[in-house]
């Protein structure tokens, strides 16, 4: 939407939108003498927060163990950014792989997980945790362990039917870091929910069957809660939520325990600021992904974790200043006579490699300048990459979104792109390409041509990992020896788009263990509080495993710690 | 004057057309419709963070969609009652929006509406005017 156009929303969705409410809130926790003693509104074994894959697998986690559930939703809708993801959830050594004869050995996941989550503490010697932390390693261990029988379960039992997540050229999907040496099964972990005519559904699918799964269950569903406190008695344990809702607050008490799988902080700037290292601009989180529970918890007093990383993203630049909350990030640049380069018009990557790694680039700093030189980017591509396709790539012969720059020359090009940066100047401050911009495009260009003859891209490895294959199928035969490295048209018209670091979701939190139970500062369980998916400590710390690596971790500790709460006293 | 007051007139025609064609769609609009919204469309297009200047949030959905031209192709209505083949709300869903002149991608991004479920819409849409009538 340009900033002309208005959106006709009901009053209450624009005092939201105007985050009226949101600044009088007092996030925090309450401390009372017991349970019994206080009046609440409502009563459940286990009260989930959130209704997105991590919070509903804890709900059907709890109602398959006999607990009885409240979910409580902060948005007038359900399914938080699962219902507008993929759907894909990352499970090793699952029941799909075992039926295609994959063999899915768990030390060779364990070593592919601790090389690429943290690898600068990996060691290839350490036969015990690689390196790693016992604590995070354990939630590795149990990922492995647990994830595989708890997505049957759920399959068997209707809760979550899934299917393997199959190539566009008919092969099971590939981890993201297929081509590491510690990756030996590579294929087959990403899994999807099945549709009833057997096909691959998507993330609003997954929320589909959870929802109808809990509902029929006898669980209840609340949207329009934003929990702002967490209610803990005087020894600690975590006996129940307050919410604000349209009637007012109200509380509920968890006679076992609240799960939040509220998401992460992504749209929350100031967060954003204090905790990530990556200059993150928004991302595809929904407008309630703000933080809450970080807040809440402190006054609890629980360990954090991983709150310096993101399940990166690039996105739009345009799009996510129009809107923190994007529809879609850029998982992958489109197109093959294409490359992406810095502010001096230099590659910094494989452009066809995954969305979290081409992310990073953007974190790259210079000390002698002081600046990001990668911090906007420029994806530029000829007129035979739209007949290549693939994402941003318009249609030929389609009009063009205003986001894409045009010009018949390099140089023309290199004007529009520096009018494009200065008419945002007001959002994003002075941003000029270098004054050497179109010299160094020049070369960068003659150099990837010379790449696009011998297939070899020497430089970044252009379509040699196996998830960049995964990602863009080949419409077109050029007849070119790496179909994903076309050279860049001598003559115009030139396409261009400005490109900003963002974030599916941030991955940073409470830390908990194994039964996705809370961890104070000590390390030590805080009964009653459980946490999963983007709103804890992601166990995956700096990586993105393989496609669905989010939600496979949500669904995996969110059921177990609905399973471990409906077995407490 | 005289063409001042005929333009009155014509805008305040327009504005009762357009107020007599929402609340026509108003009755037609059903549970099923909303609950297709709510499913699959509002995660993008919500109150908060309307994708493309679209919301459609329960209580949002008809204002936005009604008589409202689209961003894409401000030529078409994305929702013109009584005819869903004129709506390029439709055309989204059934990925024709690129032979009518619109751009962008199918919609949703992420998974497709079920034959039934765009039947819903489209019915919606065709019985706005029946309502009218």
């Amino acid at each position: 939407m340009s900033s002309t156009e208005t959106s006709r929303v009901s009053r209450r969705g624009f005092m939201k939108a105007a985050g009226i409410g949101a600044a009088t809130t007092a996030l925090g926790a309450t401390t009372i003498a017991t349970a019994q003693a206080q009046e609440w509104d409502e009563t459940a074994d286990v009260i989930c927060v959130g209704s997105g894959g991590s919070a509903f697998a804890g709900a059907v986690g709890a109602l398959q163990n006999g607990a009885t559930v409240i979910m409580l939703e902060k948005a007038p809708f359900t399914g938080g950014t699962t219902a507008k993801s993929g759907g894909g959830f990352w499970i090793a050594n699952n029941h799909h792989q075992a039926a295609a004869g994959i063999v899915d050995n768990r030390d060779d996941f364990l070593r592919y997980c601790a090389k690429v989550s943290f690898p600068e503490l990996y060691r290839d010697n350490d036969s015990k945790t690689y390196g790693l932390p016992e604590a995070s390693f354990a939630l590795l261990e149990t990922f492995y362990d647990q994830g595989a029988r708890i997505i049957k379960t759920l399959d068997e039992t209707g809760a979550l039917p899934s299917t393997m997540a199959m190539s566009w050229d008919k092969k099971p999907a590939p981890d993201y870091h297929g081509q590491i040496a510690e990756n030996k099964a590579a294929r087959g972990r990403q899994t999807s929910t099945r549709q009833e005519d057997g096909t691959e559904g998507y993330g609003a699918t997954m929320i589909d069957y959870f929802q109808t799964y809990v509902e029929d269950n006898g669980g209840l569903i609340y949207t329009d809660h934003r929990v702002t406190r967490i209610i803990k008695d005087e020894t600690g344990r975590v006996v129940g939520l307050e919410a604000e809702t349209p009637d007012g607050k109200r509380t509920f008490r968890a006679n076992k325990g609240v799960i939040f799988g509220s998401g992460g902080f992504t749209q929350n700037p100031e967060m954003r600021t204090q905790f990530l290292r990556t200059p993150v601009m928004g991302g595809c989180a929904v407008p309630t992904n703000e933080g809450d529970l970080i807040l809440m918890a402190s006054e609890v007093g629980v360990k954090f974790g991983n709150l310096n990383e993101a399940w990166n993203q690039q996105e739009i630049l345009e799009e996510v200043l129009e809107f923190s909350s994007v529809p879609s990030g850029v998982f992958f640049l489109g197109g093959d006579s294409m490359i992406a380069v810095n502010k001096f018009g230099h590659r910094m990557y494989d452009e066809k490699y995954v969305y979290p790694e081409r992310t990073r680039s953007h974190q790259t700093y210079d000390q002698w300048t002081g600046e990001y030189p990668n911090l906007y980017q420029v994806m530029i591509f000829d007129e035979a990459a739209r007949n290549f396709g693939g994402m941003l790539i318009p249609e030929p012969g389609s009009e063009l979104p205003s986001h894409i720059i045009t010009a018949d020359t390099l140089e023309a090009l290199e004007a529009a792109i520096q009018a494009r940066f200065d008419s945002l100047a007001d959002r994003i401050g002075t941003y000029k390409l270098d004054a050497a911009f179109l010299a160094n495009l020049q070369e960068t260009i003659t150099r990837y041509n010379g790449f696009a003859e011998t297939g070899k891209d020497t430089d970044f490895h252009r379509g040699e990992a196996p998830i960049d294959a995964f990602f863009h199928a080949v419409p077109v035969d050029r007849g070119l020896p790496n179909p994903y490295i076309a050279p860049i048209a001598d003559t115009g018209p030139y396409y261009a788009i400005l490109l900003a670091a963002g974030t599916l979701d941030t991955k940073g939190g409470p830390v908990y263990n194994e039964n996705g139970n809370v961890v104070d500062i000590h390390g030590e369980p805080i009964p009653g509080f459980y946490v999963a998916g983007n709103a804890g400590a992601s166990p995956s710390g700096k990586s993105y495993l393989g496609g669905g690596g989010t939600l496979g971790l949500g669904i995996t500790f969110g059921y177990l710690a609905g399973e471990h709460a409906a077995k407490q006293a | 004057m005289k063409l001042v007051r005929s333009a009155l007139a014509a805008g305040v025609a327009l504005i009762l057309g357009t107020s007599a064609a929402m609340a026509a769609c108003d009755v037609a609009f059903t549970d099923d419709v909303q609950s297709v919204f709510t499913k699959k469309c509002v995660a993008c297009h919500n109150d908060r963070s309307p994708g493309s200047g679209l919301s459609v949030q329960k209580d949002s959905s008809i204002a936005n969609l009604v008589n409202v031209p689209s961003t894409e192709l401000a030529t078409m209505m994305r929702v013109v009652p009584g005819d869903s083949t004129a709506s390029y709300l439709v055309h989204k869903l059934l990925d024709t929006h690129l032979d009518v002149g619109g751009s962008g991608k199918r919609m949703p991004l992420s998974g497709r509406l079920k034959d039934e479920e765009v039947a819903a819409i489209i019915n919606w849409i065709d019985d706005c005017n029946a309502v009218a009538e």
